[in-house]
């Protein structure tokens, strides 16, 4: 008997709405299903972000956005540039959740980012300003854990900083390359997928990088050498 | 003999960044091998390489100063619906060829339109540098018109002595039942001020006035004869305006290039807000 205000929680006629639960990863299309979790989460992730979902999408910005922000900076050694162009990778790949077709969720997100920041690069050879002022500012640098030693500290900050700024310095392919192969870790292969050139340009210039940065830090190999 | 500096200056300094990265055929890395160790600046460079590496690899990764989660409005903008959407689509990348298109199209248009409005320009620029001259002509071939041509039509003739310059002018150089059309000579002979301003003395209302019989006077040596006044009057109604069809091409190349273009202008402003 249904009460005369409505249906009881009893009654067959009540209708619950259930929250759907997530996507199971074979329902992705166009996507390889992966073995490792991350590469499982981050696939559901963008496939809920796909049917509209905003936040999947703001996890998966969650995941990434410290590591896209620490890989961009070193693209773009100016801390606001930087940010705008990780803001901009992550409105990149909002727009693009369409064309994304599998594979690795990180190497997509890094490859919009570095995209977008040789954008900037290209842009900022041909509008050249005062290269990287805030590489002095040591403000947001990561903090030193509390109970290191600050001899060590002192050390690792000094020589950061000496890196940094000889990597300003080089030319953006040549910085491009060595971030991605000494930092990220990508192979030759990969990097030469990212940035459209040749393999044998990738290791040109990461060889003639390094010989350059070896230039500009020649007089403070002590920071670097034992 | 050349000290070490001076050696070392001649050795393959990318030979050694190479044995440093690891990757060298089994040549060249016995050669390099080789070269630090009998040369110890090449020596220092080779472990100056590996701590710059092993320093880059371990780089403190900078602290994000702010967020880069996406807003509602963000994501709206970001997908945009309806018309916009549709537009937005010019500036997506799988539309990049839409600036290129839209570059060709506008300079091929405005190529197009140059080519087919230039010959006009010409023929306008070499008609008004001549004015003087041609008003000239035109004056005497009224007054030759006049004079070698009985003004056949009376009315004409009529007009003449009332002052009506125009209506005068015309006939006269249609007279004779040649195959000029007066329309089509109408706006040669409204161009001439004097033309308009004053009634053309012709030999006809001269004739008329002091009572002369119209007796046609046989051309005259040197005076040209109607067929002239014809092909004249026949290349001057070749000039009806028509519109070309390259003209016509080159708008719309020109409308679809700029129209492209604009697309993936607006496209750009809604996608990137």
């Amino acid at each position: 008997m249904t009460s005369p205000r409505g249906p009881m929680l009893d009654s067959p006629s009540l209708r619950i709405a259930v929250r759907r639960g997530p996507l199971n990863v074979e329902d992705l299309r166009s996507t390889t299903v992966a073995d490792d979790p991350v590469q499982r989460r981050d696939l559901i992730l963008v496939e809920r972000a796909r049917a509209g979902d905003l936040d999947a999408f703001n996890d998966l910005v969650t995941c990434y956005q410290d590591q896209l922000f620490a890989l961009v900076v070193r693209m773009v050694p100016d801390r606001d540039q930087a940010s705008d162009v990780t803001q901009e990778a992550f409105f990149s790949a909002f727009r693009n959740l369409g064309s994304f077709r599998g594979g690795s969720v990180k190497s997509w997100l890094n490859r919009i980012a570095v995209n977008a920041a040789m954008d900037t690069q290209r842009a900022k050879k041909r509008r050249p300003v005062q290269p990287y002022p805030e590489l002095e500012d040591e403000s947001w640098q990561p903090p030193a854990p509390a109970d290191a030693d600050p001899v060590h500290t002192a050390l690792t900050m000094e020589r950061s900083h000496a890196l940094n700024v000889a990597l300003a310095s080089i030319t953006g392919d040549q910085r491009t390359a060595i971030v991605l192969f000494d930092v990220e870790g990508y192979d030759y292969a990969e990097i030469a997928d990212m940035t459209g050139v040749s393999l044998g340009t990738v290791k040109s210039r990461i060889h003639r990088g390094r010989l350059a940065l070896r230039d500009r830090l020649v007089d403070r190999m002590d920071l670097f050498r034992g | 003999m050349p000290n070490q500096s001076e050696q070392h200056a001649q050795h393959d300094h990318l030979l050694v960044v190479s044995l440093a990265a690891g990757d060298l055929t089994a040549a060249d890395r016995d050669r390099a091998t080789s070269q630090v160790a009998t040369c110890a600046e090449c020596a220092i460079l080779h472990d100056d390489l590996l701590a710059i590496a092993r320093a880059t690899a371990v780089l403190p990764a900078a602290v994000r100063p702010r967020d880069f989660h996406l807003s509602r409005e963000q994501a709206a903008r970001l997908r945009p619906g309806g018309w916009r959407r549709f537009v937005a689509a010019f500036a997506s990348p799988r539309f990049a060829m839409t600036r290129q298109l839209g570059m060709g199209l506008t300079t091929l248009g405005l190529a197009g339109l140059l080519v087919s409005v230039i010959p006009t320009l010409q023929l306008g620029g070499s008609g008004a540098a001549s004015a003087p001259g041609q008003q000239q002509d035109l004056r005497s071939m009224n007054e030759f018109s006049a004079g070698g041509e009985p003004a056949a039509s009376p009315a004409a003739a009529a007009a003449a002595p009332s002052g009506a310059a125009a209506s005068a002018a015309v006939p006269v150089v249609g007279a004779g039942g040649t195959s000029a059309s007066p329309d089509s000579l109408t706006p040669l002979v409204t161009v001439l001020p004097d033309a308009t301003s004053r009634p053309v003395r012709t030999e006809a209302t001269d004739r008329e006035t002091t009572g002369v019989a119209q007796v046609p006077p046989a051309p005259t040596r040197g005076t040209p004869a109607p067929d002239a006044k014809r092909d004249l009057s026949a290349e001057v109604t070749a000039e009806e305006p028509g519109v070309p069809l390259i003209l016509v091409a080159s708008a719309i190349l020109l409308a679809a290039g700029i129209a492209l273009l604009l697309a993936r202008r607006v496209g750009r402003r809604i996608t990137t807000g």
